[in-house]
């Protein structure tokens, strides 16, 4: 022991003699420190350590490189020699060097803690901010630094010449998240398990461009730490074996490449095990595998099937590694039938269905599932029915072991097959389509799963949790905190910890502006009592007005006083919550944005809310017309003259957009011939009533 | 301070305050196009004051073999929006609703990492 402390101190003074050593820590401090303020200044300071995913790409070689350079110091001079005659010299040597190492280690990752913890402290940000910063440090910092070292140290006892340099150049590729991106650029192919192995090598983020997530958080999972806990115990493991085979048996070099190959091939199968998503690694990979899938799926093949609701549900869900839900439903057919249609995401893979004590025949295809009863099913009766199912949802609605993001509009329960639960549309987007339910199911949960838990059902003292809703279940927990405002409950990533200035006036004016459009649409006014705020990435109107629950679509960006301050973009997000139906949503994007842009123009305007040039319609809609619709620009040009003559005239632009909207939700596709008529038949209302005005 | 200093910095304070409000006000377009060999394309970088900002884009379907991911990024890299347009797209990708004040830019990544076989085109118009 004492001769392994003195070799750490022999180490501590030769470091701290050099100059290179402070100029390297001090200049990538400066560096960290520079490019961390930047966003915390921006109000993100998830991302501010988030950034790092693909720094540590540098630090994995600086350690490599530092832990050649530990075991060169005695081999270019002659105290090598020297170690090898004093009895366990070389082996407490190396352990010295390697206790040296993770000193540097923690010195330079507690150094940097420190500085990212100060400027927190500036913008006060939340607490757990520090906690989970801290986390993130040590998986992706601290252990591949160690790991990175010691394996340096590996390379330096087994290549004595100047070949160990591009070894290491290999070596840091296939340590960081370069080794994909590498490998792929050179030979357009990645074979699974090579895949495999690639993921299991990387000791940085999986997807190092991954933008943080404000709803899920740093991505600290616990396979994580078991991975990288196995690679370090296996990379000393091999300095171990590398080290005494050195001094006992110095030509069998070929010994250490077959160690080494049995140890990574070990890894791979732990990885295995242990990697629940590793399929699905990256943001691009998130989005593109549900386009993949749904540009190619055909779901006219499936018959429609609107013969029974469900009326109660009864969940005993499970959320680890994937989901796992044993749900009986309580079902009424309204005619007789002796096969039902279930709707149901497709990665979700059920395993039984049972029903009055009997397993029960049943085909799933795609989104749906059919099940086969053994006698015809009376109209009008209740029968109950057991359904087991598993899989992964989307990762844009992730539910694992982390965090779990499943918002009522997404089919991750057995709803009956009346439509499809998404499609993939304008190459370029997944739309996901709300259940319409008919009538308000009961709910009775029964959850294990990650951390807090949010809901629209009410938790009960036992643990269950219950309650009716015609706009399913929303579950969501992660990096959430619950703040209430009057009698409004707001969900929200404590990321958003500057949402607003002034919560309970912005509330008041969204319930307000809320009400004034169902009014103007003759809508059912939807009064919000919950505010889930998730990043959900999706591309268009993001907010659903469901059953007195809101759900609204937010990302870092809106982490300032004023996201919630009434604008005009809330006000389009309202007006789209209020008008969703399927054909609403199966309607052409632009003419959805031409008319959400249309009658928020007429309220930004009858409010005096602000000047009309610089609202959507007059502004951005005019760029898209010039660009895609330039046929169009004089009907756009007569919308725009039609809305500002008759601005001050309810009796003529409310049953307008009502007459719109009516089109809207209808299966016909709007189009610009549709306005033109529509314009035309109102032009000459409008002027009659202009004349009797008069 | 001599008379021509001082009319100096008043000419030079000038327009740079108009040229700030100009800016603020005109709304800025960040745009890039991307050939059949390149693996990526990086628009220009252009600052941004607030309010919302369109995504269009148009990848041409005789000369694209590959699908293109349209990256609007602020100029420090962090990704505010990604979506992957497939071959034939032309139109709106997506509209973020409201920037902070920053530089941003938008990017075309052909799908795939280091992959190529797009000629596409965008813009971020804020």
């Amino acid at each position: 022991m004492t001769s392994i402390m003195n070799c750490l101190k022999i180490e501590l003074t030769l470091m701290h003699r050099s100059k290179w050593f402070y100029a390297v820590v001090v200049l990538s401090l400066v560096y960290f420190g520079y490019r961390a303020y930047g966003e915390i200044s921006s109000n993100n300071p998830g991302e501010a350590i988030n950034f790092t995913s693909y720094v540590v790409q540098a630090g994995i070689f600086l350690f490599l490189i530092c832990g050649v350079l530990l075991t060169r110091a005695e081999t270019n001079g002659d105290a090598h020699e020297i170690f090898l005659t004093i009895p366990h010299g070389f082996r407490n040597k190396i352990i010295g060097k390697v206790l040296y190492l993770f000193l540097i280690v923690l010195f330079y990752c507690g150094c940097s803690f420190l500085l990212l913890a100060i400027m927190y402290q500036t913008i006060d940000t939340p607490a757990p901010f520090y906690y989970n910063a801290f986390l993130y440090m040590v998986l992706y910092w601290i252990l591949p630094f160690t790991i990175s070292g010691v394996l340096g140290i590996v390379a330096g006892v087994v290549f004595k010449s100047k070949v160990v340099y591009p070894i290491l150049i290999v070596m840091g590729i296939l340590l960081g998240p370069l080794n994909t991106i590498v490998f792929i650029s050179l030979t357009r192919t990645l074979p699974p398990l090579l895949g495999n192995i690639m993921a299991t090598m990387n000791l940085g983020q999986s997807d190092p461009f991954r933008a943080y997530h404000i709803v899920y958080g740093f991505p600290i999972e616990t396979f994580r730490w078991i991975t990288k806990g196995l690679v370090l115990i296996i990379s000393l493991l091999l300095l171990f074996l590398v080290s005494s085979i050195r001094i006992r048996y110095r030509r069998l070099y070929l010994a250490h490449v077959g160690v080494s190959l049995s140890l990574i091939a070990v890894l791979t199968m732990v990885w295995n095990v242990f990697a629940p998503h590793l399929d699905e690694l990256t943001s691009k990979q998130a989005i593109k595998s549900d386009n993949t899938y749904y540009a190619a799926y055909n779901q006219k093949s499936i018959e429609i099937n609107e013969s029974f609701e469900v009326n109660r549900y009864i969940m005993d869900l499970s959320i680890k590694n994937q989901l796992k839900n044993v749900v009986t439903m309580s079902i009424m057919s309204s005619r007789s039938s002796s096969q039902l249609s279930f709707a149901l995401y497709h990665n979700l893979v059920v395993t039984n269905v049972r029903w009055n004590n009997q397993e029960l025949p049943f085909h799933q295809e795609g989104d749906t599932f059919t099940i086969r009863f053994p006698e015809t099913l009376l109209p009008s009766t209740p029968y109950e029915v057991t359904v087991t199912y598993q899989g992964k949802t989307p990762q844009r609605f992730f539910a694992n072991e982390q965090a779990v993001m499943l918002p009522g509009y997404l089919i991750w329960y057995p709803v009956p097959y009346t439509q499809p639960i998404a499609e993939y549309v304008d190459k370029r987007m997944v739309r996901y389509y709300s259940y319409p339910f008919t009538n308000k199911p009961n709910y009775e949960l029964h959850y294990t799963g990650p951390g807090k838990l949010y809901s629209n059902l009410i938790e009960q003292t036992d643990g269950t949790w219950t309650g009716t809703s015609s706009s399913g279940i929303t579950l969501i927990s992660g990096a959430m905190e619950k703040i209430v405002v009057g009698d409004v409950e707001i969900i929200r990533p404590y990321a958003l910890y500057r949402l607003s200035n002034d919560l309970t006036r912005d509330i008041t004016e969204i319930e307000k502006m809320n009400k004034e459009i169902s009014l103007l649409m003759d809508s059912v006014y939807k009064p919000i009592q919950k505010l889930f705020l998730l990043e959900t990435r999706m591309t268009t109107y993001t907010l659903r007005l469901e059953d007195q629950l809101a759900i609204m679509d937010v990302n870092i960006m809106n982490n300032n006083d004023l996201s919630l301050s009434m604008n005009e973009t809330l006000i389009q997000y309202l007006i789209a919550g209020n008008v969703r139906n399927f054909d609403w949503e199966r309607q052409d994007e632009n003419m959805k944005d031409l008319y959400t842009y249309a009658l928020s123009y007429w309220i930004t305007q009858k409010n005096k809310m602000m000047d009309k040039d610089k609202t959507y319609l007059s502004g951005h809609y005019s760029h898209t017309v010039k660009s895609f619709y330039s046929d169009y620009d004089a009907t756009f040009q007569r919308l725009l003259r039609f809305l500002d003559e008759n601005g001050s005239d309810v009796t003529v632009l409310k049953p307008f957009f009502r007459d719109w909207l009516d089109q809207l939700q209808e299966t016909i596709k709007v189009n610009w011939d549709y306005i033109e008529q529509l314009l035309l038949r109102y032009e000459r209302k409008g002027s009659h009533a202009g004349t009797s005005n008069k | 301070m001599n008379l021509k200093r001082i009319i100096g910095i008043a000419v030079v304070g000038c327009i740079s305050l108009s040229s700030i409000a100009f800016g603020a006000g005109s709304g800025q377009a960040s745009t890039v196009s991307i050939g059949y060999y390149d693996t990526y394309a990086n628009g220009s970088v252009v600052p941004m004051y607030g309010g919302p900002v369109d995504v269009t884009g148009y990848v041409n379907p005789t000369y694209s073999i590959n699908s293109c991911w349209y990256e609007f990024k602020k100029s420090s890299g962090v990704l505010i929006q990604e979506v992957e347009a497939a071959i034939g797209f032309n139109g709106t990708l997506y509209t973020v609703p409201s920037v902070a004040t920053a530089d941003y830019q938008l990017n075309l990544n052909p799908d795939g990492p280091n992959w190529n076989s797009v000629v596409a085109n965008g813009k971020a118009q804020n």
